[in-house]
């Protein structure tokens, strides 16, 4: 009987089986094909540029430079603007991390245009303990120039004198931020007409020089000599490092204690889902794969603004809302009223998610240790199956030993 | 109980196909789709981890872990839709699943049987108030995590329509819903489904659809009852079927307990 019964539709159940395999797989191959041929195109449809220069929105340099691998000598003299720049800015009070430099390295130094032959005592190592010469307030000028921290600045192929003056021991070289940044203006005027302007500009035309100048966000260290291309992946303002850059001032609990800033700013971004895909994204990803929002995409650049200055991007919904639409165009006003910025929910602040979330919290948190509890007290009370079954079979083995002696 | 369930012949003993191979194909969808779903969430979550980040990196981007999970998202909401469709239009409809009052009889006397009040324990039919709970938890569960993920992937569309206050809830949700998920699956489903004295270390029909008669004769014995009685099988001797290593041993201690 019971090999009479067995197989009616066993192999069309087999095959359905069989072909439920196959779906599966195929559904997981298509699906990961499809993600590395296309995948970046899928997170952010709807990336628009901000047509202000200046604003920051990184996809709009794309079309700009051709590259965003550190460039190439012709592509960084092509860039080159006609007016006088800098290489060598001796200014405010930056140290070239000491050591490693021992004699001059003659082809690092062939990268610079000097035409004055300036480094040939400036660079020099051995003169980097020379400081006679001090600023108005008393602290040294460091002569010497470490081309090394230089060797991929953008301005290496300008001569020294293009920022240090045609005389260059008639020292007008940049001292403080301000006269800095009015030299980088020469060349950058746009740049500098907003920066003016900007939240970071207008005090240092007080005698502040707490706000950023041009170098402290251009350059990892602030230095002059070594800032880097805008969208070299090295750079200081390449996307991925823009939260870095702005933490170096906004993260520094005294520098904000002292402007009354009291949202942790740099903590809160890297919690939104912006500061996370930025954040996850390899150290190595291209542009296109960072076309998440960082610091300046809301808070604009050379032009930012205290987010209390009704011009601000990012003050009040209908400023937020067209700032939010740069990326999400079909926005609503809706969706800019669910936007955390830089605050957590509270039993002020869209109260509804926050008790909403804290209630589903507990529940599902309870409810998970109510599981843990059920199967904790079964294996407590009926063992671990393997483990019981194990000391059961020995001790059947025993007694039987113990029988048959 | 119904044309489903076959007994067939195997090398070993005979077996009961207690899931057919719709159901299987579904819980097997649902499984792939899951851990995908799991294993490209997570590092979402716990973004701050380094684990995160070499995960992230070996998928190339965070862009690309958010598309996978998409995709593995579609999946899952079809294999609900399917099995919904599947089970209207199944026949005869089964309403085996559904809670009936002899399952908190059943499950009263599961737990005096577990703190040893009563050596009896419940007897089951097709499916054990365990089965039943790990069944209609999905619904609650799964339309949880699709409605708020589907508000996450569409947050202007779904703000047009919605509140703005959705949006963080929907986060905060989303990802608490998920984690209880996959600590559930992990903890309690495991436990019960593979780690059972029964099954031990793991429960082969899920895969075969196929039960052992004579696990089944000690997991549902209602239900074996019924099948043996309306003859779609001879009663199979009690000779011919082994009965459990286990059985045996008890038995044997027992009395050697009583000696």
């Amino acid at each position: 009987m019971r090999n009479s019964k067995p197989v009616r539709g066993k192999s069309l159940r087999k095959s359905l089986f069989l072909a439920s395999g196959i779906a599966i797989a195929a559904a997981l191959a298509i699906g990961l094909a499809a993600t590395l041929y296309a995948g970046p195109a899928i997170a952010h449809p709807g990336n628009t540029c901000n047509p202000e220069p200046g604003h920051g929105t990184p996809g709009c340099h794309i079309a700009e430079t051709t590259t965003t691998s550190p460039y190439t000598p012709t592509s960084a003299a092509g860039s080159s603007t006609t007016t006088p720049i800098t290489t060598q800015g001796s200014s405010t009070s930056v140290v070239p991390p000491s050591g490693a430099v021992t004699a001059i390295d003659p082809n690092a130094v062939q990268m610079f245009a000097d035409k004055e032959h300036c480094l040939s005592c400036h660079g020099d190592p051995s003169i980097k303990n020379l400081m006679t010469i001090k600023r108005p307030d008393g602290t040294p000028i460091i002569l010497f120039v470490d081309t090394k921290v230089g060797s991929d600045s953008v301005h290496r192929y300008k001569d020294c004198t293009s920022c240090h003056g045609d005389e260059p021991h008639d020292v007008k070289s940049p001292l403080n931020k301000l006269s800095l940044s009015e030299k980088c203006g020469t060349c950058h005027e746009y740049e500098y007409a907003q920066w003016k302007n900007s939240v970071h500009g207008k005090p240092q035309f007080d005698g502040n020089s707490d706000p950023a100048t041009c170098t402290d966000c251009h350059s990892v260290t602030s230095n002059p000599h070594n800032v880097v291309r805008v969208l070299d992946p090295a750079s200081s303002t390449y996307p991925k490092n823009v939260a870095d850059t702005c933490a170096k001032c906004h993260d520094d609990p005294k520098l904000m204690d002292k402007y009354g800033i009291v949202e942790k700013v740099y903590a809160s971004y890297m919690r939104s889902f912006h500061g996370k895909a930025m954040n996850l994204a390899p150290g190595s990803a291209p542009l296109k794969q960072l076309d998440t929002a960082t610091c300046t995409n809301c808070h604009g650049a050379h032009n930012i603004s205290s987010v209390t200055d009704p011009n601000s991007p990012v003050a009040g919904m209908d400023n937020l809302l067209a700032t939010c639409r740069t990326c999400h165009p079909d926005a609503q006003p809706q969706f800019v009223s669910g936007f955390l910025g830089h605050k957590a929910v509270n039993s002020d602040f869209l109260p509804q998610a926050y008790w909403g979330g804290k209630a589903f919290y507990i529940l599902s948190r309870g409810m998970l240790a109510g599981g843990g509890l059920i199967v904790a007290t079964s294996i407590s009370l009926r063992g671990v199956p393997w483990v019981g079954r194990r000391i059961k079979r020995r001790r059947a083995k025993r007694r039987r030993k113990g029988e048959e002696e | 109980m119904s044309s489903r369930i076959v007994i067939e012949e195997r090398r070993t003993g005979v077996a009961i196909t207690r899931f057919d191979v719709q159901q299987r194909a579904q819980h097997l969808l649902l499984i792939a789709s899951f851990f995908v779903l799991a294993i490209t969430g997570l590092p979402l979550k716990y973004s701050e981890w380094a684990a995160s980040a070499w995960w992230m990196g070996v998928w190339h981007g965070v862009d690309n872990v958010r598309a996978v999970h998409h995709y593995a998202a579609w999946i899952m909401i079809a294999v609900c839709a399917y099995h919904l469709m599947y089970i209207m239009v199944s026949r005869p409809f089964s309403t085996a699943v559904l809670p009936k009052p002899q399952d908190v009889k059943d499950f009263i006397q599961d737990i005096k049987h577990t703190f040893h009040l009563s050596k009896e324990p419940p007897k089951y039919d097709r499916f054990s108030y365990r089965n039943k709970a790990a069944y209609w938890l999905v619904y609650p569960g799964a339309l949880t995590v699709i409605v708020t993920g589907l508000i996450l992937l569409y947050p202007t569309q779904a703000t047009a329509h919605l509140p703005g206050w959705t949006l963080p809830l929907a986060l905060m949700v989303h990802s608490d819903a998920a984690i209880l998920a996959i600590g559930w699956i992990v903890m309690v489903h495991m436990y019960f489904a593979h780690f059972s004295r029964h099954t031990i270390p793991f429960d082969k029909s899920v895969l075969t659809g196929k039960v052992p008669i004579e696990r089944y004769r000690e997991e549902f014995p209602l239900e074996y009852a019924r099948i043996v009685a309306s003859e779609k099988i001879p009663a199979p001797s009690r000779r011919k079927i082994q009965k459990p290593v286990w059985e045996d041993e008890v038995e044997f201690e027992e009395a050697a307990e009583e000696d």
